[in-house]
């Protein structure tokens, strides 16, 4: 009956697995021709796993493992969320279609598995696997045009640099293990004493420096999936290559996911109630090094932005730098903090999905991303370029949008913990960021078309986009619906 | 130096570092360190010799001895089962997919530089030094003592496996971990003549 | 000091045994094969032609050693080496004959060793003997050799998968990964493991083959299109050793069979025979193994590679994974599961 009881707990898990293996029979049966119900079905998978995912209500930790909570749950809806839109991405995009679509969305729902493992468990070894079957399912995504040079080399980049990062992270997790002989994140942080397990505290007491390099070690591999600086060469490369819903993809579901992982393997480790004393001490000097790597990650980010003339290379560069925004919060190590974080997830959500999705409508139009094409398009496509420009005031940060409120808690949260450098650097950034965003806006409505040509329309992806810019500003002014799925997912730390 | 000189300058360097590992072994815990010695070093010349050759067919090779030496140590502990399934997986069939792989690459000698390597080498062997030296000034090495006694018996990794409060759940994702893998690779590897067509220069929609 | 002495007895014994009989399995071949073409075979040293391994060991001493231009020295010594070594490694824990007797409180058995997880580590070892092709062909620098190399470490690894898995069904039979104790589970009326376990059987025949580079399956060496294949380039005694490896990995292969599915030293019908009788026993068992290598060899055509791919990866595998579960489930539910 413990199997039982287990699988109950992670049904959405099973669902969304079975799903994988449906949506690939499926594509065998219809053999590949008919894309179309491949996508209906993993559509259908996602609806079901959002269902199962919503019917959960107590908090319970299945077969030792999988914590099974409200602070998951979030992230598992993120991805579910992000996930649907890149599903209608695909199903919308006529060269997609040309590829083993069975193994697209197979490899898609793959990943979410993975994702959906990483964001729920306390336990280093699950975390690992979770991350790896995540990282697997999108080398082969970002290569998936397989006759493209750009995308099988974004595909190795991708390869070489996930390896080498997930190799010095698993490095570090041994010492961890080593040091403290679990591999369970609450039993370290807690136990203490002679005995085996030791746990932390006595590791501390002895000496920082061990551990100190065993989480620096961990960190690097969170640090290549959320792209923080110095982890960051492949993004530009990976989101240029990779096939743009894939990159869609990367950039919201993937970086969320490590951004979960990143949340609860601190959150759990220095900052829960029940950690005390040395580690919890140890905690806020982990938060410091963060908050230098949320300095530079954004600096590096924005500055980088600033020559790039490819859409997706620009939008790469801001995905770095938002990066090291979100970092500010997770530099706080306390609830405050970790909220904000959480908030501005949500509204990077929809300005950065909007704007990946006008990047393929725009990529669809002119064949290809760079901004000197977009010229003159505010007047062809006017109502894509006006919900472009929401979406890019709100990576901004300016009212009245998502992406301002989110910047506000993540400012506050910082100059309330003392770390008022890091809002003001922050701050900085966000100045420059307005050089390259509006470099877009002027190019769609301040200057002449190129043609007259007149794209095609496209009924239900204009109308996701545009509901997307609703939402960004909408949810910008009127905040508490997300604000109180936010604050009720931060059981992570009770 | 030429090429024969540093090689030979190499392995003798390696041949002293491990007569001095076992050396140290057999002072400080008798037989069992110095056969500790034997597999450690075993170990680390495999991954030495791994960046120092210049032909990536040696380098994968040496790696073998790198696996060997994993596998020893964890006959030392105890864990033979460990042992033969590390060699068993490990030197029996990753590491000759490796070397069939890496077999059919062409010769290319001025592609690893052995001055680059050389400085690799260097730069790798000093940081380790001074992070080994730190932590070893620090760790609690009394701790090693204490260690639970090993689960050797395969019976026992059965269980472990699947019992519903051992690792269920991390055996059956890493079923799907590859599960995800082999379609993965399937794809990429498939050559069909419509993969070919670069796509990018059509317009979507 | 005695125990050492019984134990070094045993070794050596077990070590003749098997290097004499793959020595005499070259001689084997060339007269059985001589006797399927209406020939006589070697019939010039010795009596019947016995000697004639002895006079081509002299002979391979005495020849010239060559190491082809741009060869790499090293690993051009090693290959053979490595191809011998795994082999006569697994000898040391097939199980010749059971319990010989009590000495000073311990019991001798009739294998040099005898650890707990006794197959995984023959599998295990001789899972390393396809370096020797591989390492041989590619340190000739050879094309030939080189596709010979290539051919061997895709066609193991390949089969090496469908003979894990059939072992592994006749261990979850048994319980056990000790080869002792796999014998001790088959005895009994039928209570040999290829009447449990009749597919695996086959598979593990048909891999064993693959396994040991033997024809059907002999493409790493196959004269008409790789000249020698791996080998083509070695000459005098590390073209011996070649030899001596691959007939030794006949032998093991053999014995493994007869360990695992044919009831191994057990003698039918006599629950209780003598250490001696189950000594001929096994011997009887593994030379029938020995001569099915030959017999095969001299009656089989030679598979084209795709065909080989194609029956290792969508025949045998899927087979062997069926089996697999099917043994699995008759354990769990099937008649004495508790």
């Amino acid at each position: 009956m413990e199997y039982w009881d287990g699988m109950k707990a992670i049904a959405p898990e099973l669902w969304l697995t079975g799903f994988a293996l449906l949506a690939l029979l499926v594509d065998l049966l219809t053999k590949g021709r008919n894309s179309r119900t491949v996508g209906y079905v993993t559509l259908a998978g996602l609806g079901v796993t959002a269902l199962a995912l919503m019917g959960q209500s107590e908090r319970v930790t299945a077969f030792g493992m999988v914590e099974v909570d409200a602070f998951g749950r979030f992230f598992k809806l993120f991805t579910l969320a992000a996930l649907a839109v890149v599903c209608v991405f695909v199903m919308s995009d006529r060269r997609e279609r040309q590829h083993g679509i069975g193994e697209y969305y197979f490899l898609l729902l793959g990943a979410a598995v993975g994702i959906f493992f990483m964001v729920s468990t306390n336990n280093l070894l699950l975390l690992v696997l979770g991350l790896e079957l995540l990282s697997l399912a999108s080398y082969s995504l970002a290569g998936f045009h397989k006759g493209n040079k750009a995308s099988a080399e974004a595909a190795l980049k991708y390869v070489i640099f996930g390896g080498l990062s997930a190799g010095v992270m698993i490095f570090g997790i041994s010492l961890l293990y080593g040091l403290t002989g679990t591999i369970d994140l609450a039993e370290m942080a807690t136990l203490g004493g002679e005995g085996l397990p030791r746990g932390l505290v006595s590791q501390l007491a002895a000496s920082p420096i061990p551990v100190g390099i065993a989480v620096t070690m961990v960190l690097a591999g969170f640090a290549y999936k959320i792209s923080a600086v110095p982890f960051h060469f492949w993004t530009p490369d990976v989101y240029q290559g990779a096939p743009t819903p894939v990159t869609t993809f990367l950039a919201v579901a993937s970086k969320a996911a490590g951004f979960g992982a990143l949340l609860r393997f601190l959150g759990v480790m220095f900052v829960r109630g029940d950690v005390q004393g040395l580690v919890a001490d140890y905690g806020g000097q982990v938060g410091l090094l963060i908050a230098v790597l949320a300095a530079i990650t954004m600096t590096v980010g924005n500055v980088s932005a600033l020559g790039q003339s490819s859409l997706k290379r620009l939008l790469a560069f801001s995905s770095v730098a938002h990066a090291g925004y979100l970092l500010m919060g997770v530099a706080t190590m306390n609830n405050e903090g970790f909220s904000a974080a959480l908030y501005y997830m949500a509204a990077y959500y929809f300005m950065n999905l909007g704007a990946f999705g006008v990047v393929l409508y725009f990529e669809g139009v002119n064949g290809n991303d760079h901004i000197d094409s977009l010229k003159g398009l505010g007047r062809k496509a006017p109502l894509v370029s006006i919900v472009m420009v929401a979406f890019l005031v709100s990576l901004t940060g300016l009212p009245p949008t998502m992406g301002y409120y989110g910047k506000f808690l993540l400012f506050t949260a910082a100059i309330d913990n003392g770390m008022t450098w890091l809002a003001v650097i922050a701050g900085l950034n966000s100045a420059i960021s307005l050089f390259y965003y509006f470099r877009i806006a002027k190019a769609l409505f301040l200057e002449e078309p190129s043609d007259e040509s007149v794209p095609r329309t496209q009924p239900i992806f204009t109308g996701m986009l545009t509901a997307f810019g609703v939402c960004t500003v909408l949810f910008g002014l009127y905040v508490s619906p997300i604000m109180q799925w936010v604050v009720s997912s931060m059981d992570l730390l009770g | 130096m030429d090429l024969r000189k540093q090689q030979i300058a190499f392995y003798t360097a390696l041949l002293f570092g491990a007569l001095a590992a076992m050396g140290w072994g057999l002072k400080t815990a008798g037989i069992q360190g110095a056969m500790f010695g034997f597999f450690a070093s075993f170990t680390l010349g495999g991954g030495l010799m791994c960046i120092w050759e210049r032909s990536v067919v040696r380098s994968a090779f040496s790696l073998m001895a790198t696996f060997c030496g994993v596998a020893g140590l964890f006959i030392l502990l105890g864990h033979d089962f460990l042992a033969m399934a590390q060699i068993l997986i490990y030197v029996g069939g990753i590491l000759v997919l490796i070397l069939f792989g890496v077999m059919l690459t062409p010769p290319d000698l001025n592609e690893r530089q052995l001055p680059r390597v050389g400085l690799g080498v260097v730069a790798v062997v000093g940081a380790l030094a001074f992070v080994g030296a730190k932590v070893a000034a620090v760790v609690n090495w009394a701790q090693a003592e204490t260690l639970p006694p090993a689960e050797t018996k395969a019976e026992q990794i059965g269980a472990a496996f699947l019992r519903a409060d051992g690792y269920v759940i991390a055996f059956e994702l890493a079923a799907v971990l590859l599960t995800v893998a082999l379609v993965a690779a399937v794809y990429i590897a498939r050559r069909k003549p419509s993969d070919l067509i670069d796509l990018t220069e059509e317009g979507g929609y | 000091m005695s125990m050492i002495l019984i134990w070094l007895l045993i070794t050596v014994a077990c070590y003749g045994a098997v290097i004499g009989t793959a020595a005499l399995m070259t001689f084997a071949e060339r007269k059985v094969s001589a006797a399927m073409q209406y020939r006589y075979g070697p019939n010039r040293v010795g009596p019947f032609g016995l000697l004639q391994p002895l006079a081509d060991g002299v002979k391979f001493i005495f020849k010239e050693e060559v190491i082809p231009a741009g060869a790499n020295p090293w690993i051009f010594k090693l290959a053979p080496i490595l191809t011998a070594l795994p082999a006569m490694l697994a000898i040391a824990v097939i199980p010749f004959t059971g319990v010989i007797g009590t000495f000073e409180g311990t019991e001798v058995l009739g294998s040099i060793a005898n650890p707990e997880i006794g197959i995984l580590y023959v599998l295990a070892v001789t899972g390393v003997g396809v370096y020797g092709a591989i390492l041989g062909g590619w340190a000739s620098n050879s094309k030939y050799s080189l596709l010979g190399g290539l051919r061997a470490s895709a066609q193991m690894v390949s089969y090496e998968l469908s003979l894990i898995l059939a072992v592994l069904a006749v261990v979850a039979t048994t319980g056990s990964l000790n080869l002792h104790e796999i014998v001790a589970g088959q005895s009994g009326w039928f209570g040999w493991n290829v009447f449990s376990q009749p597919l695996a059987f086959v598979l593990f025949l048909v891999c064993s083959y693959a396994e040991t580079n033997r024809h059907p399956f002999d493409f790493a060496e196959c004269e008409p299109e790789l000249v020698g294949g791996f080998h083509t380039e070695y000459s005098s005694m590390k073209f011996a050793m070649f030899f001596i490896g691959e007939y030794t990995a006949m032998v093991v292969m053999a014995c493994l069979t007869t360990t695992l599915f044919f009831g191994g030293y057990l003698v039918p019908f006599w629950a209780d025979a003598p250490w001696w009788m189950g000594l001929i026993a096994f011997g009887a068992k593994t030379s029938f193994f020995l001569l099915l290598f030959i017999w095969v060899r001299w009656t089989l055509p030679r598979f084209r590679y795709d065909q080989l791919m194609h029956l290792g990866w969508k025949v045998l595998f899927p087979l062997a994974l069926i089996n697999i579960f099917v043994t699995g489930l008759v354990i769990s539910f099937g008649p004495g599961a508790n």
